[in-house]
C-alpha cells in the first residue's frame, strides 16, 4: 500500500507510429487537487481515459488506492470509485437534467427489474431519495436550469454542471475533470474551483486537466505538465510554470509581455489534446 | 474417389458463386462501413433483368449478362444515392444505414416477386451455354467453369485495383475517413459511388451466374446468397476481400459434401452451425486482422 | 373493407405491436436484433406440438412462450452480444432465415413445408387485449426505473455509461431477455389468431413490418412501436385496393424516407421536451435545438475504442 488515491507509474501508449504518452509517471494522495496541463496534443486526455479504461495502456501501470485497474473495464473501474467529464461534453441526447444525473446513480440503487413493474414500496422510496439527491447535487455544483429541461439543451456552463453532477451521483473517490472550464466566464470558473475545493473538502481525490492558468495556480496543489506526451515537470503550478521547458513547450521563444497575456487568457483551443 | 473428386468440383464451382456475391457485400461493410442486406436482391435483378433480355429479347446470354450486370450496380448506386448519402451526411450513427438498406430490400424483393410471379422458369436452353466437358472421367457444365474463371478474375482484379491503384488509395482513404480524403483531393462522393457500383455489379454477376447454375430464376436468388455471402465475410474476416472469397468456396465444398455424404435436408444448416460456431468462438474471422468484439 | 376484415386487421395489428415492443426492447439497450420474429417461431411451434399432442390450457400457453422465449433471448445474448453492433444485427437476421430452414427441415414436430395447426384459444380480442395492456405495463413501469435510465445510457452512449459502473452487456442482456419474452408471446398470440403456422409464418415478411413499426413509431418510448404498428398494419390494407401486390414497396419506401427524415419516429418525447424546454427558457438553450445531433457519440466513441 502506497497511500496514493491515484499511482500511475511508467504509463505508455502509442497509436500506430505516434507515442501520444510516454513513460508518465503521476502520482496523486487523497484530497488533493492536482492538475494536468500542457498544449494541445500534449496528451493529457489519453492519461485520463487510461485511466477511465478507455483506452488500453502499452504498458506501466494504474493503482487506484492500492488496487491495480490497469487492466479493468471502464465499469469495473467505475465501481472502484473513479468518475469522469469529458472534454467535448457527452450527455445523454434525449435524457432531462434530473434524469441525467439520476443516471449517474446507477450503482448507488438496489432496484430490481421486479421491484420497477410491481412499484413496490421500496422502488418508490428509491426514486424519491434518487430525485432528491440528484436535485441537491444539481444544487450543490451551481445548475440553476429546470431539472425537467433537456440537458443537451442547457447553456454550455450547466451542460458541464450536469456532467460534473452526473459524475458525483456515482459516489466517486476519485474525480477525473477534463477541462471543467471550457468556454465558461471568469466568474463561473472561478465557481467551478471554489466547487472543487468544497468537493474535496468532502473526501474526494480531484484531477483536472485544465488550460485557466488563473485557476490553476489558485485551486491546484500540484501539477504534473505534460509535452509531446512526455512529463515535463511536476510540482507546486507557480513553480512548474516557471520552469523555462515548460514555457517554451507552452508558448515557444516570444515575448514574456504575450505569454503573460496568453497565460492568464488560455482557454480550450479546438481538437483534441 | 471419383465421386468424392466431382463433388469437391461442384463444391467449388458452387462456393465461386457464393464467393463473388460475399466479395461484394465485404466490400460494402469494409469500405463504407455499411451492413447492406438489400445486396441479394441486387444478386437477384442481376439474374431477372438478364432473363428477361434473353427471353423477352432475344439478346444473347453474354450482352445480357453484360447489362443484367450493370444494371445490378446501377441499383446499387441508386439505392446509395437515395438512401445512405443522406444518412453518411447527416452523420446518422449504425442502424440507421441498416434500416435503410431493409427498406430498400423490401422493395426490391417485393417488385422482383411481383416481376417473376411465384414459378420459376430458367434461361431458354438454347440460348445458353450447357454442353458438359468431360475430363479424365470428371464432368464440367460450363457454368461451373464460368463460375470459377468468374471468381479468380473478379478476386484478382478488384484485389489489385484496392492495393496498387489510385482508385485503390482514394477507397482507403475515403473508408477511413471522408472528410480528411476530400481535403487531400479525393473525390469521396464519386469515390464511395463507384465503390457502390462496383460491388452491386459483382453481386448482379453472382445473381446471374446462380440462376445459370442452378438452371433456375426466381426471386429467392438473393436470400440464398446473401446468407451464404454474409456467413462467408463473418468467417473469412473482415477487411480483405481473399479471406471471404476463400470462405465462400470453402462453404460451397462443405455444403456439397455434407449433401453427398451426411444429409442433403441439413445441408445449409450446417452451414449455418459453422457460421455460429464461428461468431462465438472466433468473432474477428478466421482471418480477421481487426477486432469485431465491441471494446 | 368490411368490419369483420378491419375486425381482423387490427388484431394484426394488436400482435405486431407485440413483436414491435419486443424489438423495442433490444433496442432500448442498443441492440438492434430482429431475433424476437425467431423466438416467436420456436414458441409458436412448440405450442402447436405440445397443445397438439398433451393438451395446454391458454394461460399456461402464454407462460411458454415467455419462458422459451426469455431463455432464447439469454442464450441468444450470451453467444451473441460481444459481437460488433453490424454483426450482431446480421447474426439475428441470419436467425430469421435460419429459422425457416429449421421448420421445413423438421416436419415431424412443424410439419415441414406444409405447416401446422395450433389450437386459436388464445385468438381472442380479451387475450390480445390483456397482453397487450401488461406488455405495456411493463415497458412504461421501466422506463424510469433504474434499468430503464441505464438503457437509455448504453443506447445513447456506451461508453460514457460505463464510467457511471453500467455495464452495456448487462443491460443488453436483461434487454435480450425482455425482448424474447415479448417475442414468445407474440409468436403463442399469432399462431392462436391464425391457427395454421407454417415456414413463412415467422419470416423476414413479420420482421420487417415490425421492425418498420419499430422506426416509424420511435424507438425511444414505449408508446412508439405501439402506434407505429398500428399504423404499418392499417396502411397495407388500406393501399391493397391501390396497389395491388406492391403494397409492401410502400412499406419498405416508408421506412427508407422515416429513417432519413424522421429518425425518432412519431413518439418524440426528445422533440417534446425541447419543445417544453423553449417554453421555460424563452430565450432557448445554448445548444441547436433541432435535428442532426453534432455530438453524435458514435465516431468518437469507435475512434476512441478502435485506435
Amino acid at each position: 500500500m502506497t497511500g496514493l488515491a491515484v499511482d500511475i507509474v511508467g504509463l505508455t501508449k502509442a497509436f500506430g507510429g505516434l507515442t501520444a504518452v510516454d513513460d508518465v509517471t503521476i502520482q496523486v494522495p487523497p484530497r488533493r487537487i492536482h492538475g494536468i496541463l500542457g498544449p494541445n496534443g500534449a496528451g493529457k486526455t489519453t492519461v485520463l481515459n487510461m485511466v477511465s479504461g478507455f483506452i488500453q495502456a502499452d504498458s506501466g501501470r494504474i493503482d487506484v488506492f492500492g488496487q491495480d485497474v490497469t487492466r479493468m473495464q471502464p465499469f469495473q473501474i467505475a465501481r472502484r470509485g473513479v468518475a469522469r467529464t469529458y472534454q467535448n461534453i457527452r450527455l445523454f441526447p434525449g435524457l432531462t437534467v434530473l434524469e441525467t444525473v439520476v443516471a449517474g446513480a446507477y450503482m448507488q440503487r438496489s432496484s430490481t427489474i421486479a421491484g420497477a413493474i410491481l412499484m413496490s414500496p421500496t422502488e418508490r422510496r428509491e426514486r424519491r431519495e434518487m430525485r432528491e439527491r440528484a436535485a441537491e447535487l444539481l444544487e450543490k455544483v451551481g445548475c440553476r436550469a429546470p431539472h425537467s429541461a433537456l440537458a443537451e439543451t442547457l447553456s454550455y456552463g450547466d451542460q458541464r454542471r450536469v456532467e460534473i453532477a452526473r459524475a458525483l451521483a456515482t459516489n466517486p473517490k476519485v474525480l477525473l475533470l477534463d477541462e471543467p472550464t471550457a468556454g465558461m466566464n471568469d466568474v463561473e470558473s472561478e465557481e467551478v474551483g471554489r466547487l472543487l475545493v468544497e468537493l474535496r473538502e468532502l473526501g474526494l481525490t480531484l484531477i483536472l486537466i485544465e488550460h485557466n492558468m488563473r485557476l490553476v495556480e489558485e485551486f491546484c496543489e500540484t501539477v504534473s505538465v505534460m509535452n509531446s506526451g512526455a512529463l515535463l515537470a511536476e510540482g507546486a503550478p507557480t513553480w512548474c510554470l516557471e520552469q523555462d521547458e515548460v514555457k517554451e513547450a507552452y508558448f515557444g521563444k516570444r515575448s514574456d509581455a504575450a505569454r503573460i497575456a496568453t497565460l492568464r487568457r488560455a482557454r480550450r483551443g479546438p481538437g483534441g489534446s | 474417389m471419383q465421386l468424392l473428386m466431382q463433388q469437391l468440383l461442384n463444391g467449388i464451382a458452387l462456393g465461386s458463386i457464393y464467393a463473388l456475391f460475399a466479395v461484394g457485400f465485404s466490400l460494402i461493410l469494409a469500405k463504407m462501413g455499411i451492413l447492406n442486406v438489400a445486396h441479394g436482391t441486387f444478386a437477384t435483378w442481376g439474374a431477372l433483368s438478364s432473363y428477361w433480355l434473353v427471353s423477352e429479347h432475344g439478346l444473347s446470354f453474354w450482352l445480357a449478362l453484360l447489362l443484367g450486370v450493370v444494371f445490378a450496380g446501377a441499383l446499387g448506386v441508386a439505392a446509395d444515392l437515395i438512401a445512405f448519402e443522406p444518412l453518411r451526411k447527416r452523420n446518422a450513427g449504425t442502424f440507421a444505414p441498416i434500416i435503410a438498406s431493409i427498406g430498400i430490400w423490401i422493395v426490391l424483393l417485393t417488385l422482383a416477386e411481383a416481376f417473376s410471379g411465384p414459378t420459376a422458369t430458367s434461361y431458354p436452353t438454347e440460348s445458353v451455354p450447357t454442353e458438359p466437358i468431360r475430363v479424365a472421367g470428371l464432368l464440367f457444365l460450363p457454368a461451373q467453369v464460368i463460375s470459377v474463371i468468374a471468381l479468380v478474375v473478379i478476386v484478382t482484379a478488384v484485389h489489385l485495383l484496392l492495393t496498387r491503384s489510385r482508385f485503390g488509395a482514394a477507397v482507403r482513404a475515403v473508408s477511413v475517413d471522408p472528410r480528411s480524403a476530400t481535403i487531400v483531393g479525393v473525390n469521396a462522393r464519386s469515390t464511395l459511388i463507384a465503390v457502390a457500383f462496383l460491388a452491386a455489379a459483382i453481386a448482379g454477376l453472382a445473381g446471374i451466374l446462380a440462376a445459370l447454375s442452378d438452371n433456375n430464376v426466381s426471386f429467392g436468388i438473393g436470400e440464398a446468397l446473401l446468407l451464404k455471402g454474409f456467413a462467408a465475410v463473418v468467417v473469412g474476416g473482415y477487411g480483405d476481400i481473399r479471406g471471404a472469397a476463400l470462405l465462400g468456396v470453402a462453404i460451397g465444398v462443405l455444403e456439397v459434401m455434407s449433401a453427398q455424404y451426411i444429409s442433403s435436408g441439413f445441408r445449409d444448416a450446417i452451414t449455418f452451425g459453422v457460421l455460429l460456431v464461428v461468431l462465438v468462438l472466433r468473432p474477428q474471422g478466421i482471418f480477421g486482422e481487426r477486432q469485431l468484439v465491441r471494446a | 373493407m368490411s368490419t369483420t376484415a378491419w375486425m381482423i386487421t387490427l388484431q394484426f395489428a394488436g400482435v405486431n405491436a407485440l413483436f414491435a415492443l419486443a424489438i423495442y426492447a433490444s433496442l432500448w439497450t442498443g441492440v438492434l436484433s430482429l431475433a424476437p420474429v425467431f423466438f416467436g417461431a420456436v414458441s409458436a411451434f412448440t405450442f402447436g406440438y405440445v397443445a397438439g399432442t398433451l393438451g395446454l390450457s391458454p394461460f399456461l400457453g402464454l407462460l411458454l412462450g415467455a419462458a422459451l422465449g426469455a431463455g432464447l433471448g439469454a442464450l441468444t445474448a450470451g453467444l451473441l452480444i460481444r459481437l460488433d453492433s453490424h454483426y450482431l444485427a446480421m447474426a439475428t437476421i441470419a436467425m430469421v432465415l435460419i429459422g425457416r430452414v429449421l421448420i421445413l427441415n423438421l416436419p415431424e414436430y412443424t410439419g415441414g413445408a406444409t405447416g401446422t395447426l395450433v389450437p386459436g384459444d388464445l385468438g381472442t380480442w380479451a387475450w390480445l387485449i390483456g397482453t397487450l395492456v401488461v406488455a405495456a405495463y411493463v415497458m412504461a413501469r421501466l422506463a424510469g426505473s433504474r434499468f430503464g435510465l441505464a438503457a437509455d445510457a448504453v443506447r445513447e452512449d456506451p461508453a460514457v455509461a460505463e464510467t457511471l459502473a453500467i455495464s452495456p452487456r448487462r443491460i443488453q442482456f436483461i434487454g435480450m431477455i425482455i425482448s424474447g419474452a415479448l417475442g414468445g408471446v407474440a409468436g403463442i398470440l399469432q399462431s392462436s389468431f391464425l391457427q395454421y403456422i407454417g415456414p413463412d409464418t415467422f419470416y423476414t415478411h413479420l420482421g420487417f413490418v415490425t421492425l418498420a413499426a419499430v422506426v416509424l413509431g420511435g424507438a425511444f418510448h414505449w408508446l412508439g412501436p405501439i402506434v407505429g404498428a398500428i399504423v404499418f398494419t392499417i396502411l397495407p390494407e388500406l393501399l391493397r385496393e391501390p396497389m395491388g401486390e406492391y403494397d409492401r414497396v410502400v412499406t419498405g419506401v416508408l421506412l427508407v424516407l422515416i429513417i432519413i427524415y424522421m429518425p425518432r419516429g412519431l413518439v418524440d418525447v426528445r422533440r417534446l421536451r425541447m419543445v417544453r424546454s423553449r417554453w421555460w427558457r424563452p430565450k432557448g438553450g445554448g445548444a441547436e435545438p433541432d435535428g442532426p445531433d453534432p455530438r453524435d457519440p458514435q465516431p468518437t466513441v469507435r475512434a476512441e475504442v478502435a485506435s
